[in-house]
């Protein structure tokens, strides 16, 4: 995950109390907030309530933390992945990706994502799996930065990434075999 | 090679194909890269539909109250204002405290150094001791009635008259400026117990001045006030004149003032020490007349009408304050003395417009005393116990 030296100059503002870094903070991190969320939820408004979640956490939490300012987004997505947990155990469901994607593709003239069924094999994984493709993916994290959200080992998440990539191409060699 | 390395050299692999996921040829990037890309459009304009961030509404949720910046009190509190300022207004103010600091730190020294020069204390002095005496014999008419009983239109009438008469004084009032009111006449009763106790009847005077009954009236004569002496105020003509400036008029009045509180002891009748010292102070005050008289006035006796008036209160006190003097100091001896040591106002030029005193309206009542004939008649308006005396020593 890229960061910048401006990110760790609005972490150290916000923890000593400015209320502009905050909010261009709050800002910088809702969309990648929302991006996981919509990731690992599938539904668009069910992420948004996370998201939202995540970030009062974030307003309460920024002047408690101590840690080092290059470390907050992995302090941070570890809020949102207990934000999004405990939805998905208070809506008893597995994530459901809605149409949402699709809808959006349609409207950029490209083809559905869903129709593909390629995300039916990403959906089909293992929560932590999953969960750990998406930051490695969509958030664009190391496998350090991964261990450090979920509370991993970076060798144990090189393991189960390459568990679940091993196992997207199984399903996807086995699509084509069918098709 | 193990199981093991086998997994970590595999996963090791995987980890930087992810890292350098390329979608050409691949159908799993591609479909990953895919996947990407639509969650983060979705999430851009999920996030452009939710609006800007509202951080009140985020901090009311999480309940936490906007942090206040870090100030301290008093003076830190202020410069952490003015630094907190935009820097013109903050140079503004801090140059402006520094400017009103200092002021106010040059007017402090200057007030200090310099205090406020007292202004004409005499006047003030004078004023003051006229209300206090008129403050005392308002209160203590009362009190001389009931010792005293009344006799005819005085307000307080003196004792009946006896061959030896008290030396009951009638003051001179010849200008509207005198203030003449009576002096610590509430320390006096005690002093005419005795002389009443004394004196049992008016066949056996004790003295000429011991009055034969509770005559509290004599005994609390009143003090002529010599502020007959002391001009109206700046504006008065006499003023301007060397001999006759206020100051001048203050020393005579002083030195009567000075003779009259020694000659009225609190409590007790005066000693022989306050009696030398009235008599000095009266002698000095005469002095100063003279000086007057023989400045101010012609070889004839004819003065300014102006310095005559002053001259007529100013004698008329002394004359007062003396036969006081001699009556204090027949209650003391037992033996009257019929004359203050003071030369009266003989010295007054005859072409002076001293005019003759006035008779007070209680002097029919109390019978002239032959024993003190040098004693100057008057009247004290503001007195309420009148007394009379011999005729004005005018000349």
């Amino acid at each position: 995950m890229k960061r910048t030296e401006e990110e760790v100059s609005l972490v150290l503002q916000a923890r000593e109390g400015s209320q502009s870094a905050l909010a261009d903070l709050l800002a910088l991190y809702r969309s990648r907030i929302l991006r996981f969320c919509i990731a690992r939820m599938g539904d668009v408004d069910a992420a948004e309530d996370a998201t939202q979640e995540t970030l009062v956490a974030m307003v309460e939490a920024v002047t408690r933390f101590r840690g080092d300012a290059s470390a907050f987004s992995t302090y941070v997505f570890g809020i949102a992945s207990n934000k999004v947990s405990m939805a998905q155990r208070a809506g008893g469901r597995r994530p459901v990706p809605t149409n949402d994607v699709a809808v959006l593709d349609q409207a950029k003239g490209e083809a559905p994502v869903r129709g593909d069924g390629r995300l039916d094999l990403l959906d089909q994984l293992p929560d932590r799996d999953r969960e750990i493709l998406i930051l490695r993916l969509v958030e664009e994290m190391s496998a350090q930065e991964v261990g450090d959200v979920l509370g991993m080992s970076a060798g144990a998440v090189r393991v189960a990434q390459h568990r679940a990539l091993t196992t997207l191409r199984a399903q996807l060699a086995a699509k084509a075999v069918t098709r | 090679m193990t199981d093991g390395d086998f997994d970590d050299a595999a996963a090791l692999a995987d980890d930087a194909w992810l890292d350098a996921l390329d979608p050409a040829g691949d159908p799993l990037a591609q479909a990953l890269a895919t996947y990407s890309e639509a969650v983060s459009v979705a999430a851009e304009r999920r996030a452009a539909a939710m609006g800007p961030i509202d951080l009140a509404a985020l901090q009311a949720a999480a309940g936490v109250t906007p942090p206040r910046p870090k100030r301290g009190t008093g003076a830190v509190a202020l410069f952490s204002t003015v630094a907190a300022a935009p820097p013109a207004w903050g140079a503004i103010a801090l140059v402006g405290g520094a400017v009103v600091g200092t002021l106010g730190l040059i007017v402090g020294l200057g007030i200090f150094l310099n205090p406020a020069p007292v202004v004409a204390p005499a006047p003030a002095t004078v004023t003051q001791v006229a209300r206090t005496t008129a403050q005392q014999s308002t209160s203590t008419g009362p009190t001389a009635a009931t010792t005293a009983p009344a006799t005819t239109a005085a307000p307080v009438p003196p004792a009946p008259p006896v061959a030896s008469a008290p030396p009951t004084v009638a003051l001179p009032v010849p200008t509207s400026t005198n203030i003449a009111v009576p002096r610590k006449t509430t320390t006096k009763p005690a002093t005419v117990t005795l002389r009443t106790t004394a004196a049992p009847s008016s066949t056996q005077p004790q003295s000429t001045s011991a009055a034969p009954t509770g005559s509290a009236s004599t005994s609390s004569a009143p003090t002529p006030q010599p502020s007959s002496a002391m001009p109206s105020g700046p504006s008065s003509p006499s003023a301007s004149t060397t001999p006759s400036a206020p100051s001048y008029w203050m020393s005579v009045y002083r030195q009567v003032a000075h003779a009259l509180d020694a000659l009225n002891p609190v409590g007790r009748p005066p000693t022989d020490a306050e009696l030398k010292s009235a008599e000095s102070s009266l002698r000095i005050a005469q002095d100063f007349l003279s000086n007057v008289r023989r400045k101010e006035c012609d070889p004839a006796g004819t003065c300014p009408p102006d310095v005559a008036a002053q001259l007529t209160a100013a004698q008329a006190d002394v004359d007062a304050a003396s036969a006081l003097l001699a009556k204090r100091r027949a209650e003391i001896s037992g033996t009257p003395r019929p004359s203050a040591s003071v030369p009266s106002g003989s010295a007054m030029p005859s072409g002076s417009a001293l005019p003759s005193a006035p008779i007070s309206p209680s002097a029919p009542v109390s019978a002239p005393a032959s024993s003190t004939p040098s004693a100057p008649a008057s009247v004290l308006p503001s007195s309420p116990v009148s007394i009379s005396a011999s005729p004005s020593p005018a000349p």
